[in-house]
């Protein structure tokens, strides 16, 4: 696997054949480690953060869920290949900004992949499309497992799997799903239903997670308890509130149906006039016009070329590193929003 | 609308708070905001809606200084001190110096102190073990670096004695 296969091909838990995949994109389970006797990234000297690096890709190249994986040292990377990897989901913000001794292992399709010295050891994460936490656990465990024989990590009795945040202490996951809740955010209801999530422990965030803003009607709900519970029942229990999100979204859609077909459908196919004719396209306007137009495809009343596989992939193709990196070259921001209307108008037939 | 901590930056972080089913709202400029290690300085995140509900007020209750100041990792050199400033621990050891300051915090954040997930093969003894032989050498390296040879020769006998 080479980095030109990730600009080549859009990753395959982005395809838009998951459960409820009309509402939601993506489930991802991450699971944070840390190796025994190593100080955590954030007071490790470069010399231990280097030897980390080393030993863990050693061990992450000789399982069968990473093999022939990309690996990656992100201090060898250049800025726009460190910005596509973040637009990708595969790292964060903080591995970007701080590159030195950090790395990446990227399993095929993308379903799998492991951030070296984040802010913990080890983050293995594993994505899968639509509502399927299950499958998405069942891929980390499986790595965690293999990787269990080949590295020692912080364990103790009584909390469990040491990680540097007291808010990852004991089973070290954290399971996720985005999800697009345009029903919810017309209706006013998102507020009070997501309100609700925090009650039994669950967070939300922006589309790009931590620290990143609501936009598009997406959102990214996530469990926040991560000790004094067994694995299964943190995915299950997350499964349980979205599937409870998902009957009131459809409710909230059906009412809106009911109330005002007319004005809906026109703003839908509004939306989608813009993006099939827009010669200048900004990135926040594209999410805005996405989400209407995403909608409109849950609701069957757009061409059956427009699908949620296309929606999906133009939301990470559209990204500024994305674009300069299938072009082959730099691009200032005014070129990039002429690029972007020119590939969804290409996209979308 | 200014910071409510240093009341002179604006604003620009949002928390609400729910302490004993009293609701508080508190605004606050970024660098108050890393000061009192609700973000990271470098990743700009937040420590989680939830986190930051539970977190908040025991960080923000001010603790006597000489109460704390006392309290240090052997291994990593975190101070308490430190681990209220950042809001992360330095390594698993940490867990053991700093045990009874984390359990009221695990209470809050996650209403429970004990792990009752999946649990590792290898035992808590081995996993010591291998510890203390990491720092040993660690501790050999520097002390042949600084010639004292006397010391050195003591910690390759302990090293022998753990079977390396």
């Amino acid at each position: 696997m080479k980095f030109e296969d990730l600009i080549n091909n859009p990753p395959l838990w982005i395809n838009g054949k998951g459960n409820f995949g009309e509402i939601v994109l993506s489930s991802r389970v991450r699971i944070a480690r840390n190796l025994t006797p190593f100080p955590f990234p954030e007071r490790a000297s470069d010399a231990e953060l280097e030897e980390i690096l080393n030993i863990t890709k050693g061990a992450l190249q000789s399982t069968p869920s990473l093999k022939d994986g990309l690996f990656l040292k992100i201090g060898e990377l250049s800025a726009i290949d460190k910005e596509f990897l973040r637009e990708r989901y595969l790292i964060t913000k903080n591995l970007e900004e701080r590159p030195q001794h950090r790395g990446i292992m990227i399993g095929q399709g993308e379903y799998l992949s492991v951030m070296i010295n984040e802010e913990d050891h080890l983050r293995i994460q594993a994505l899968a499309p639509g509502l399927n936490l299950e499958q998405a656990w069942t891929t980390a465990e499986k790595l965690e497992r293999e990787l269990e024989g080949r590295l020692d990590f912080a364990f103790s009795k009584e909390f469990g799997y040491l990680t540097a945040c007291l808010t990852n202490v004991g089973t070290g996951i954290r399971a996720s799903l985005l999800v697009h809740l345009p029903g919810l955010v017309h209706a006013k209801e998102i507020r009070k239903t997501l309100s609700e999530l925090a009650e039994i422990g669950a967070s939300v965030r922006g589309l790009y997670g931590e620290g990143s803003k609501v936009e598009g009607n997406f959102f990214q709900i996530s469990n926040q308890i991560t000790l004094g519970k067994r694995e299964e029942d943190i995915i299950q229990e997350l499964h349980n509130e979205a599937i409870r999100i998902i009957e009131r979204e459809k409710a909230a859609r059906n009412v809106l149906i009911k109330n005002a077909r007319a004005q809906i459908e026109d703003k839908i196919w509004r939306s989608y006039g813009i993006l099939k004719n827009a010669r200048v396209l900004s990135s926040h306007e594209f999410i805005n016009l996405s989400s209407a137009v995403r909608f409109g495809v849950g609701l069957g009343v757009l061409p059956p070329s427009v699908d949620l596989q296309v929606l999906n992939k133009l939301l990470i193709v559209t990204k500024p590193a994305h674009l300069q990196k299938m072009l082959g070259k730099t691009l200032g921001p005014g070129e990039r929003d002429m690029r972007r209307a020119s590939h969804v108008r290409k996209q979308l037939g | 609308m200014l910071c409510d901590i240093c009341h002179k930056k604006e604003a620009t972080l949002f928390y609400t708070m729910i302490v004993n089913d009293k609701k508080t709202e508190l605004h606050m400029c970024e660098e108050c905001a890393i000061k009192k290690g609700l973000i990271m300085p470098h990743s700009r995140g937040m420590v989680g809606l939830a986190g930051i509900g539970s977190i908040l007020p025991t960080l923000l209750k001010e603790e006597p200084e000489e109460a704390i100041a006392d309290l240090r990792c052997e291994v990593c050199g975190l101070t308490y001190a430190g681990f209220r400033k950042y809001g992360r621990l330095g390594c698993s050891n940490c867990y053991n110096t700093f045990s009874d300051k984390i359990k009221p915090l695990l209470k809050k954040i996650h209403g429970s102190t004990q792990h009752i997930g999946k649990v590792v093969s290898k035992n808590e003894e081995m996993m010591r073990k291998e510890r203390r032989i990491w720092e040993l050498k660690k501790k050999l390296k520097e002390a042949v670096s600084k010639e004292s040879y006397e010391e050195a020769a003591k910690i390759r006998d302990e090293l022998r004695n753990l079977g390396v």
